[in-house]
């Protein structure tokens, strides 16, 4: 089939996108422009103004993206992942501090945050590699490399200390490999460890050993069930059991109590009220207030009265939560849900592996950024600077989550460009 | 080797179902805690985020007016512009702009903006209080262009009328630190205003009215951004009543102005209600400058000058009546039927008592009645009722004092009013204990000619002369005719008790008609008012100290009374010489409205009690 690769532009993709960024702008624009604004620094007033010019950047490198052809990525995926590299490694030796990380390369005024567009390169090289002859023989140790493929920029950025940015990238691991063939048990394996990690800091008290046995029996069980190998069974165990009981030893005995409180404050808010879960106590008091329908539109008293620490980046989500309640929020979440499952489908449509992994890493990527973005404001996750993708501020991150849908779409209208088509 | 295509289809298929399941599961789950959060706890959530921004601020209430008996406004609120700032919203290099349009000194507005950065840098203070009107409104012309700084419009007392009133009317000052401790509970707070003084300090109650609320949005810096709901949940506060006082505001004026250079205290009755007409003490004080920082002179002035200016003469100062106290003697010597109205005693110039002779003034006035007695105040006729057994009967100690208290001496008169001293009417057991040694009468003598130990205020005074007119009616005196709600427009008009002296109205009969005389041809012929007739008694009170008291009493019309006075002036001599003429002044103001003998208001003023040493303490 020789079909004109616009026909194929998934424009559902494409609204889902600028809903989400059409959502973000008119959430910037009331956390700045409201009566909170006479509060806040002049810098932060301007943040909408730059959002927006940053949208236009934006959605004019999504149109360009259209017109790359589709091997264009296939072939440039190793350059790019170089490229990004060395942008990382300029960071950590030329960047500018801010906020503690060395996360921001200057160029002219253009201050752009690295890690952010480094995702692309990463992404498109692991999804290169997976999509390889070698990889594509399943052996765990193709597998390996894949990760470390994302360890390298991992590496950098935790010295850059984005701590927070670094874990978006560990994310990805599960999803690409999922995408790229790995076993089922294998990936259940892979899971395992980070729901034992999360029941260990949920439950940081006395019930908690038996919580993690639990999980840890149950889990190694079913691993055995479904695998009968005994190598993948032990492993099912250290997984969870040992991982879970060395993450609950390090909160209770290693780690110094203010760390500790940093890290669980998020289960018990109101116990750390003044403090670490100061931010929690006031977005979960701004998103429940919102009700079904708002407070209305610039009318949220968290938000105009600016008790909500970093509204227009971290913490956007309770704008919208407070000002248009839970039709809102659930707005925002079916169009993330929407946009995960599309893209995800379109790369599995494709049925390239390079298509598929890399559409599959963006969702990824967009699930993870969601999951831990929202789940800290309404205090199921710990708090963790990272954004909401497409939503909060932030330019370079504008710029290279567009980059990433735009590509996976591009990716998928242009598909019968790969030569190799089904294999 | 070739891939098996629906092998990786299919895998394709199930991995896409189990990631899509994964997406639906988890944002399922951030969506169950969304709704457990917004539609099942909400209003958890709401208490939570007012209770975080929404502020109570009170709202102080319009303090209430106060006026004279013909409605003449005495005292109301007026505006006091200030300027408030918070440093963390105001562009410092603006402080040369705002200090130019508040029109002040770079160097004042450079210090109190340090002092209010020291402080606070995000809350609002103060920074400039009581600033003119014109330059508060240049400053707000031009707030968009100076963040942070505030406006605040808040109260002081203004005053309208010639008349200070200053010890009636008392003054308001911020609560202070003892105070708040009492108030707490009615709900002062810090930088409240409250009476200190006279009527102000009385009625504060009254007068305060109720503070209302204000529920105000406050961020997260504690600063005041907007209504919350718009000002539909505030209180309004309810202004204090207003007072409308017996007071004449002309009359108290014009007394005012007569004592300028006196020390003393001036009281005015409405004989009918106790109503009180007038009441000054002098030295009097400006009540404005209570307000605000007080300056080094005034403090001086207030505190240190041992003419006391806040020391209320009027009800506070007692001093011995002298020979206005004949009148009372008379009435009760009648009542005791010691003599009778044709009784007639011998003066010979003196009256011996010990070996010791106490004299009378204007040489012999041979035999003489009660009524020629009071006319020509002879002290040998008072010295004998007070010492002698005459028709078988004798004033004892014990009665003169009970017959004293029976006229409102020596105790404190039932007054709306807080500051009066009962002053001194003796009885036996005060001669006890001041001359343990013992007493006789030489010691009491004096007591009938009121010298000695005993003295009256010039509210005691004033009552006296008021019951006597009134044939023994002792009223309630009292500022405060009645107070009016100022939302309902409701007054309330507080009820008056009187006490009747058991004195015939024939015996009183007696004595006012030697009142008269005393005005008519006796010794005040000064107090003569042309078209009234005055009927009083002068009374001149011995002071070992210095020069003499002037003492006056007085009421008129003569056949049908309305207004009665006391006068006290210290050191300034006779009574016939400055209290009688400041009477007389104020009873013409009072019954015709008007002053027409000018020499008189001239003759008045130049006379003057005479100085304190060393007025200013140095300490």
């Amino acid at each position: 089939m020789n079909r004109t690769w616009y026909r194929n532009i998934d424009w559902t993709v494409v609204l889902a996108w600028a809903g989400l960024v059409a959502v973000g702008l008119t959430a910037i624009y009331s956390a700045t422009h409201g009566p909170a604004s006479e509060f806040l620094l002049t810098s932060v007033q301007k943040n909408f103004d730059r959002q927006f010019l940053w949208f236009g950047i934006s959605a004019l490198a999504f149109a360009a993206i259209m017109l790359v052809p589709a091997r264009v990525w296939d072939r440039t995926a190793y350059p790019a992942y170089a490229v990004v590299i060395a942008l990382l490694v300029a960071t950590l030796l030329f960047g500018r501090v801010v906020n503690g990380a060395r996360a921001w390369l200057y160029i002219g005024p253009f201050g752009l945050q690295t890690a952010e567009l480094a995702k692309i390169g990463t992404l498109l090289a692991v999804a290169k590699f997976l999509a390889s002859r070698q990889a594509r023989t399943g052996r765990l140790r193709y597998a390996l490399v894949a990760v470390g493929i994302v360890m390298l920029p991992v590496v950098i950025i935790v010295l850059q200390n984005e701590t927070g940015t670094a874990l978006i990238y560990l994310a990805m691991i599960p999803f690409v490999l999922f995408w790229g063939g790995i076993p089922l048990s294998l990936m259940a394996l892979m899971v395992a460890p980070a729901v034992a990690g999360y029941l260990a800091v949920f439950q940081n008290d006395a019930a908690f050993p038996t919580y993690v046995l639990i999980f840890a029996l149950l889990f190694t069980a079913a691993i055995l069930a479904a695998t009968r190998d005994k190598w993948l069974t032990t492993a099912a165990f250290l997984f969870t059991g040992v991982f879970g009981m060395a993450a609950w030893i390090g909160l209770t005995k290693i780690l110094k109590p203010h760390q500790v409180s940093r890290i669980i404050a998020f289960t018990n808010p109101e116990a750390f009220a003044s403090t670490a879960g100061y931010h929690v106590i006031q977005s979960k008091a701004a998103i429940g207030s919102g009700g079904l329908f708002g407070k209305g539109y610039m009318q949220g008293t968290q938000t105009q009265l600016a008790f909500i620490p970093e509204q227009s980046t971290d913490f956007i989500f309770t704008v919208i939560g407070e000002e248009f309640g839970f039709l809102g929020t659930m707005t925002v979440l079916v169009l993330f849900g929407y946009l995960l499952i599309r893209l995800a489908s379109l790369g599995s449509w494709a049925a390239h592996t390079f298509i598929k992994v890399f559409a599959a890493g963006v969702a990824g990527i967009f699930l993870t950024h969601v999951l831990i973005n929202v789940g800290m404001t309404i205090g199921v996750v710990p708090v963790i600077g990272i954004p909401l993708p497409l939503v909060s501020y932030g330019g370079s991150a504008l710029l290279a989550n567009s980059i990433l849908v735009a590509i996976a779409t591009n990716l998928y209208a242009r598909r019968d460009e790969f030569s190799i088509y089904r294999v | 080797m070739k891939p098996d295509t629906t092998a990786v289809q299919e895998r394709s298929g199930l991995r896409l179902k189990i990631f899509a399941g994964a997406v639906v599961l988890l944002l399922g789950l951030l969506a169950l805690q969304l709704v457990r959060m917004q539609l099942l706890d909400r209003a958890q959530y709401i208490d939570e985020a007012l209770a975080n921004s929404v502020d109570q601020k009170v709202v102080g209430p319009a303090r209430g007016l106060i006026y004279d008996r013909s409605g003449l406004l005495l005292v109301d609120n007026e505006p006091i512009y200030s300027l408030t700032l918070a440093p963390r919203y105001f562009e410092r290099e603006k402080l040369p702009l705002l200090a130019r349009l508040a029109g002040v000194s770079d160097s004042l507005a450079e210090a109190k903006y340090a002092e209010i950065s020291d402080y606070s840098s995000y809350k609002t203070s103060l920074f400039l209080k009581d600033i003119p009107f014109q330059a508060f409104a240049r400053v707000k012309e031009e707030s968009w262009r100076l963040p942070g700084v505030g406006f605040e419009i808040a109260q002081k007392r203004g005053y309208h009328t010639d008349a200070r009133a200053s010890h009636v009317l008392g003054y308001v000052r911020e609560i202070t630190e003892g105070q708040l401790d009492q108030m707490r509970q009615q709900g002062y707070a810090l930088g409240d205003i409250v009476g200190q003084a006279g009527v102000e300090k009385e009625y504060e109650t009254v007068l305060r009215g109720r503070p209302g609320r204000d529920f105000v949005l406050v961020n997260v810096h504690g600063m005041e951004v907007m209504p919350f709901e718009e000002g539909r949940e505030d209180i309004d506060p309810q202004s204090g009543y207003e007072l409308h006082l017996t007071l004449d505001a002309k009359v108290q004026a014009l007394a005012e102005s007569l004592m300028v250079n006196m020390r003393g205290g001036a009281v005015a009755l409405d004989v009918n209600t106790g109503g009180i007409i007038a009441m000054v003490s002098a030295p009097d004080y400006d009540p404005t400058k209570f307000a605000g920082r007080m300056n080094q002179e005034f403090v001086d002035y207030i505190y240190r000058n041992k003419a006391k200016p806040l020391f209320n003469r009027a009800t506070q100062m007692y001093q011995p009546p002298g020979s206005t106290w004949k009148p009372f003697m008379a009435s009760v010597a009648l009542e005791e039927g010691i003599i009778t109205e044709d009784t007639k005693l011998y003066c010979g110039g003196g009256y011996v008592l010990g070996g010791r002779l106490f004299k009378c003034h204007g040489g012999a006035h041979g035999s003489i009645s009660v009524k020629e007695a009071i006319r020509v105040s002879c002290n040998t006729f008072f010295f004998r009722l007070m010492n002698d057994r005459i028709n078988g009967k004798r004033m004892n100690l014990d009665t003169f004092s009970n017959w004293a208290h029976r006229f409102g001496f020596g105790t404190l008169a039932p007054l709306d009013f807080p500051d009066q001293s009962p002053g001194l009417i003796p009885d036996s057991s005060y001669y006890d204990r001041v001359f343990p040694q013992g007493w006789g009468p030489g010691y009491t003598v004096n007591l009938g000619i009121g010298q000695g130990n005993m003295g009256a205020t010039p509210l005691q005074l004033a009552r006296y002369a008021a019951a006597v007119s009134t044939d023994g009616k002792l009223v309630t005196p009292h500022l405060v005719d009645y107070e009016v709600n100022t939302e309902t427009g409701e007054e309330i008009h507080p009820r008056h008790r009187f006490e009747q002296i058991p004195i015939s109205e024939h015996n009183f009969e007696i004595v006012k008609r030697g009142m008269e005389l005393v005005v008519e041809a006796g010794t005040a012929r000064r107090a003569q008012i042309p078209g009234i007739a005055v009927a009083g008694k002068t009374g001149t009170a011995e002071n070992p100290h210095g020069k003499d008291h002037s003492v006056f009493i007085a009421y008129a019309p003569a056949d049908d009374p309305q207004i009665a006075v006391g006068v006290i002036i210290e050191n300034a001599g006779f009574g016939s010489t400055a209290a009688a003429p400041i009477a007389s002044l104020m009873i013409e103001q009072y019954l015709t409205g008007e002053v027409k003998r000018p020499e008189l208001v001239a003759f008045t003023q130049a006379q003057r009690s005479a100085p304190i040493e060393n007025a200013i303490e140095s300490n």
